[in-house]
């Protein structure tokens, strides 16, 4: 394959699936820059096996899974670690400084939702994003993350769940 | 909150994500900054470090089938024409764990389709009754499969064995022990299940049990082996193995193979791992679960377990369909 062909095969794939793809990774990792960072290097493995497209359907899961396994390299690398440490201490230190102040913002229901469900475990997190943001089927939800339907089907039942326990503690503390 | 709020929800998550034109061309920059790199590097000759050992174990080993030689040449003629995998892309391998008693407790017959890079596996039980083989094809006896090793030419034996109950010619089988395989795993390579609904047991190879409880289970090397050979068969099983084959397979590295290369009694004769990073990603892998065709049966006292011969029929035909 001719080395323009690949090149313009990448830009279509980066101009249909770029955007869904930050997102999924956002959802991941919290912070655009990173999420950014991450579907570029997606890009560029996609590229170097260019050669084994043909499908569509095949390219979209391919990328949905390759990115998910860097987003989850990512949260285990010491540096996003080290970030997770740092950003504690930060809240931990405005939390004392400023209890009063945020006590009195009150956040809407639907800002609530995406807070709680970005905190959820990533084992919760991943299928109810893929499911009711991507919009994902089940079967393709354990394509891509490399589960099983049944545990899909399972760890959205219990992600939601947890969301609906964690919502009404927060509406009762809150 | 119902489902349509949380959707709602959602959707009004982090609008600042669009893939600009200069997001697209870091990614041709980085391309061209990583192919240099890659040149220079060649032309030092220097060797590209990978990861160290990590996660990996038994299933492994089926990805030799990727890097194998008859993949690049078209090797499978000897495929006689009234088996069932004839297709010149398709490559078969048996991976087996054997115990100190020369016994196998894992068995998996995979199957690879070059041209979709799809594999199937099936993970056989371990007390499947079969007619066991000498490589020659000269039958010894009837007995569980997990004799084949030890009663006739080791994993010579083992894979004409299982060839012949899967009407193929295996083209590859590889053996590692009990303990290599258990030296390569980590405490991070617990797998876990949650699809348990129930909690149940299940009988281990050594006369114990294993307890698959509700909720979370972390499984050690040697339950995940029990796991694989299992003649315990429900869907819950059936889903914890697909899952320990994927996670396997996904978690693939140079080193582990390299490891493995060395430890395993093989009819590989040399391998080229250096293609191995990323090249899980490459793959569908499918196991196919066998639960449905099951039958217990106990002759002289003895447990075994049959398939349904229409059961063994579709197997077989599974095993060689590569199009979903």
């Amino acid at each position: 394959m001719e080395d323009s062909q690949k090149d313009l095969m990448l830009e279509n794939a980066m101009v249909q699936y770029g955007e869904e793809l930050t997102r999924l990774a956002y959802t991941y990792v919290k912070d655009t820059y990173t999420a950014k960072d991450i579907v570029q290097n997606s890009f560029i493995k996609y590229y170097e096996k260019i050669h084994t497209f043909r499908e569509e359907a095949t390219l979209k899961t391919w990328l949905y899974r390759i990115t998910i396994n860097e987003c989850k390299d990512y949260l285990k690398s010491w540096s996003h670690r080290k970030l997770q440490v740092f950003s504690f201490i930060q809240e931990t230190a405005r939390g004392t400084e400023t209890s009063v102040e945020n006590s009195v913002i009150q956040q809407s229901t639907n800002e609530e939702i995406k807070e709680i469900v970005l905190n959820l475990p990533t084992k919760y997190k991943e299928v109810i994003f893929l499911y009711f943001y991507h919009s994902l089927k089940i079967e393709e939800i354990a394509e891509v993350t490399s589960l099983t339907s049944n545990t899909v089907k399972t760890r959205l039942r219990r992600g939601k769940q947890k969301l609906k326990t964690l919502m009404e503690e927060a509406e009762m503390y809150g | 909150m119902d489902d349509k709020q949380l959707r709602e929800a959602l959707q009004e998550i982090e609008n600042d994500v669009a893939f600009t034109e200069h997001d697209r061309r870091k990614v041709f920059r980085k391309i061209s900054n990583h192919e240099a790199r890659n040149q220079n590097q060649k032309r030092k000759g220097s060797k590209k470090h990978l990861l160290p050992v990590l996660a990996s174990a038994v299933v492994l080993t089926l990805l030799f089938i990727v890097f194998l030689p008859s993949l690049t040449t078209n090797q499978n003629d000897f495929l006689s024409s009234d088996k069932v995998g004839t297709n010149e892309d398709i490559t078969s391998i048996v991976v087996m764990v054997r115990n100190s008693n020369g016994r196998t407790d894992a068995n998996l017959l995979a199957t690879f389709d070059k041209e979709t890079g799809k594999i199937n596996v099936i993970s056989i039980p371990r007390s499947l009754k079969v007619p066991i083989l000498m490589p020659n094809g000269e039958k010894l006896m009837e007995d569980k499969f997990t004799h084949a090793y030890a009663y006739g030419d080791g994993a010579k034996s083992a894979s004409k064995t299982i060839g012949e109950l899967f009407d193929t010619e295996v083209d590859y089988y590889v053996a590692i022990d009990r303990n290599d395989i258990k030296k390569l795993l980590e405490p991070s390579d617990a797998i876990t299940a949650d699809g348990v609904e129930e909690a149940f047991t299940i009988p281990s190879h050594d006369g114990g049990e294993l307890k698959l409880l509700e909720s979370m289970n972390r499984f050690t090397p040697d339950e995940i082996i029990t796991l694989l050979g299992s003649d315990e068969r429900n869907e819950v099983i059936s889903d914890i193995i697909d899952e320990i084959v994927k996670k396997f397979v996904y978690g693939l590295t140079e080193d582990n193979l390299e490891y493995l290369s060395k430890e395993a009694t093989s009819n590989i004769q040399s391998v080229d791992f250096s293609s191995v990073k990323d090249a899980s990603y490459q793959y569908d892998v499918k196991t196919i679960p066998v639960a449905e065709g099951m039958i217990s049966n106990r002759v002289d006292g003895i447990f075994y377990i049959e398939f349904d011969n229409g059961f063994l029929n579709d197997l077989k035909r599974e095993l060689y369909d590569f199009k979903k």
